[in-house]
């Protein structure tokens, strides 16, 4: 066994974003900051034909491009002239089963032409490595926390010094499965989501991509924390007192050796559930007493489901860019009063942000990134 | 018509029930929390059983809650409403 | 060009199951009392937990894979689609990859790490090289890799014409600096799904040695 360098430093060297709102992390980012929700209502989702809200990424190329289109960004601003040497974690929920039930539905239901490099979990990385060489490639599927846990791999794979870099993919689009799986929950709703407020309706599904380049080459954001824990409660709900989620949280401070009094601002998980809201806002009260700023920019970019994780990472990142911290979009009445829940943007000093990511099973993952300043 | 028996048929084959004969449920048992011990996931899935079964449809949750009270309840909504 | 990394991990135990279309050996009455629990596992989460029961798991993380996941209630749910009726949502909240190792975890009350991967064929090296890197911490895992595709219709899809349409592989695992005298040689097996093979070749050669400890490379 040879293990060299253990506990290296691990940095975000770049990134790049697409969903509803916007096909680069500043565009995605401005509108979080402007209030500008890509949720729109659509009436062809439902099996019943009844309106859904819908994160839905307005474009005429298909999701497989925008994917390569976010690599190769990536590709273009970093210093690689490719990803021979890199490692592609890919973390998705979805998967192929958009292109599937197509398939299945345009065959008049026979399973004849269902290809499973094209509808399995795998699918997302075998479309990248079609196009890019990457060094090896692992897939996360946990839910809501794919993504995240592929981030929390990426992490490992680097402090151990297996790899220099990793490419960490979240990627999910939208399929008649989720949206008619969430309402079949009761938890879809068809207005825009208020996540943390009393009168919240439910959920929007939504597609995106988030691509993060991390290596261990010091840049100006720093992945200094990863925690994560099971609720080990019920399959769909979170524990109602957030126990698992406080865990996590409690978790990625211990991994940055920071108390919770030195967290700047929290991007909520805040799907606008009844459920998850209540159960994340306590953790977060109970384990946060000094009231950080708190957001969830859900009710702009829709629940982005397995690339949540990678994108939201990526807006907590750009607020320690701009040191900015985003509104809560369409909040009308706290349900929980003691939480910082601000109506409005706040621009402020900013060091370290909490990213929050909850899955069904209780699957829960924290990050923490840290603004890094220049030291010469 | 259907009898409170066939109901408990219904129940037990559709939310998968296991090691319970129809003889077991009472007709005054409560379907949920004491009596049978489904849960809310379990009052999803009977809307949809109602629906495929006997085209009785709700427009919401809150309908559901003195309808599910009992299985007598029940076997006596469905007679009254079943397509 | 860098040196690939090396771990090597000790096979505390394993266990491996297998049937043609359904495993009737799972002991699901005794694993799992609650019958309101019990009857909603999928095949997968009961195959898992008698694996994992197996190997005397002990509330360890978990690294779970499935190359297809929850088959059955995917199945369910695209039929559902297709003909339009309401989707059960049972079948919805058990069409997740990571059901199984969820159900495992509510079970045990294990509010430890619990992961899932899938890379279809090479979904056993994956769990693998997740459950190495992550063994590096020096405590144990719970390594585990389950297939489980009865469905009517799984004809139109079984390409490879495996014949076991269930089957799964737990390994008990620890990182150890003692030297590996298991290499994965990738040993074929036409009866089970090539995303469990190399799983399965470290079962079955753990079961030839007194101290079996594999080399992953990374």
């Amino acid at each position: 066994m040879n293990i060299k360098n253990k506990n290296r430093d691990v940095y975000i060297e770049s990134m790049s974003a697409c969903c509803s709102v916007g096909d680069s992390s500043e565009a995605i980012f401005n509108a979080t900051l402007l209030g500008q929700s890509g949720v729109k209502k659509h009436q062809g989702f439902l099996n019943d034909k009844t309106d859904s809200a819908i994160g839905k990424i307005e474009s005429s190329r298909s999701f497989d491009s925008l994917i390569i289109e976010s690599i190769e960004k990536i590709l273009s601003e970093s210093n690689l002239k490719d990803f021979s040497t890199t490692f592609l974690a890919v973390g998705t929920s979805v998967g192929g089963m958009a292109w599937a039930e197509n398939q299945f539905i345009k065959d008049g239901g026979s399973y004849k032409n269902i290809k499973l490099e094209k509808q399995s979990i795998h699918s997302i990385a075998h479309t990248i490595k079609q196009k890019f060489n990457f060094k090896d490639s692992i897939t996360f599927s946990t839910a809501c926390t794919s993504s995240s846990n592929a981030i929390i791999f990426a992490k490992e794979l680097i402090e151990v010094g297996a790899y220099e870099r990793v490419l960490v993919v979240g990627a999910d689009s939208i399929s008649y499965t989720t949206v008619n799986g969430f309402n079949a929950l009761g938890v879809l709703s068809a207005e825009i989501a208020t996540p943390f407020d009393t009168n919240r309706t439910g959920m929007n599904v939504a597609e995106g991509i988030g691509a993060i380049l991390l290596s261990s080459t010091p840049s100006e954001i720093k992945l200094v924390g990863v925690g994560c824990s099971s609720d080990a409660y019920n399959i769909t709900n979170p524990h109602p007192k957030g126990e698992g989620a406080k865990l996590a949280m409690q978790n990625a401070l211990k991994s940055a050796n920071l108390n919770p009094n030195q967290i700047d601002y929290i991007n909520a998980h805040g799907t606008g559930t009844v459920a998850n809201d209540s159960a994340e806002g306590k953790a977060i009260e109970e384990l946060f007493p000094h009231n950080p700023p708190v957001s969830s920019t859900k009710s702009i970019t829709g629940h982005t489901l397995g690339a949540c994780g990678a994108i939201e990472l990526i807006i907590s990142s750009m607020v320690l860019k701009e040191q900015t911290i985003p509104k809560n979009f369409n909040l009308k009445t706290k349900e929980i009063e003691s939480l910082n829940l601000p109506q409005k943007s706040i621009k402020k000093e900013i060091n370290f942000v909490l990213s929050n990511a909850f899955a069904f099973g209780g699957n829960n993952v924290s990050l923490i990134v840290q603004k890094v300043y220049d030291e010469r | 018509m259907i009898t409170t028996d066939r109901l408990k048929e219904i129940l037990i084959e559709g939310l998968a029930l296991e090691d319970i004969n129809p003889n077991e449920i009472a007709d005054s048992d409560a379907l949920f929390n004491e009596g049978l011990g489904l849960d809310s996931v379990d009052a999803i899935e009977l809307v949809v059983i109602l629906d495929n079964e006997f085209g009785i449809k709700f427009k919401n949750m809150e309908e559901t809650k003195a309808v599910f009270a009992t299985i007598q309840h029940l076997t006596d909504y469905i007679n009254e409403h079943k397509k | 060009m860098k040196d690939n990394l090396k771990i090597n991990l000790k096979i505390i135990a394993s266990a491996f199951v297998s049937a043609d279309s359904k495993c009737e050996t799972l002991d699901e009455k005794r694993l799992v009392p609650k019958m309101m629990l019990r009857r909603r596992l999928t095949r997968g989460a009961k195959i898992a937990i008698y694996l994992a029961s197996e190997v005397g798991y002990r509330n360890e993380r978990i690294i779970f894979g499935s190359a297809y996941g929850e088959v059955k209630a995917t199945v369910d749910i695209v039929e559902s689609i297709y003909n339009k009726t309401l989707l059960s949502p049972t079948a919805f909240q058990n069409s997740v990859h990571n059901t199984p190792a969820s159900y495992l975890s509510i079970l045990s009350q294990n509010q430890a790490e619990v992961t899932t991967v899938s890379d279809l064929f090479d979904t056993s090296l994956s769990v693998l090289k997740t459950g190495a890197v992550k063994a590096l911490r020096g405590d144990r895992l719970l390594l585990l890799n389950v297939d489980a595709f009865s469905f009517e219709g799984v004809e139109e899809i079984n390409s490879c014409e495996v014949s076991k349409l269930e089957s799964g592989v737990a390994l008990l695992v620890e990182v150890t600096e003692e030297k590996p005298n298991i290499m994965i040689e990738n040993i074929k097996n036409s009866e089970i799904s090539p995303s469990l093979w190399q799983m399965l070749e470290i079962y079955n050669k753990s079961k030839e040695l007194e101290k079996p400890i594999v080399e992953v490379v990374i």
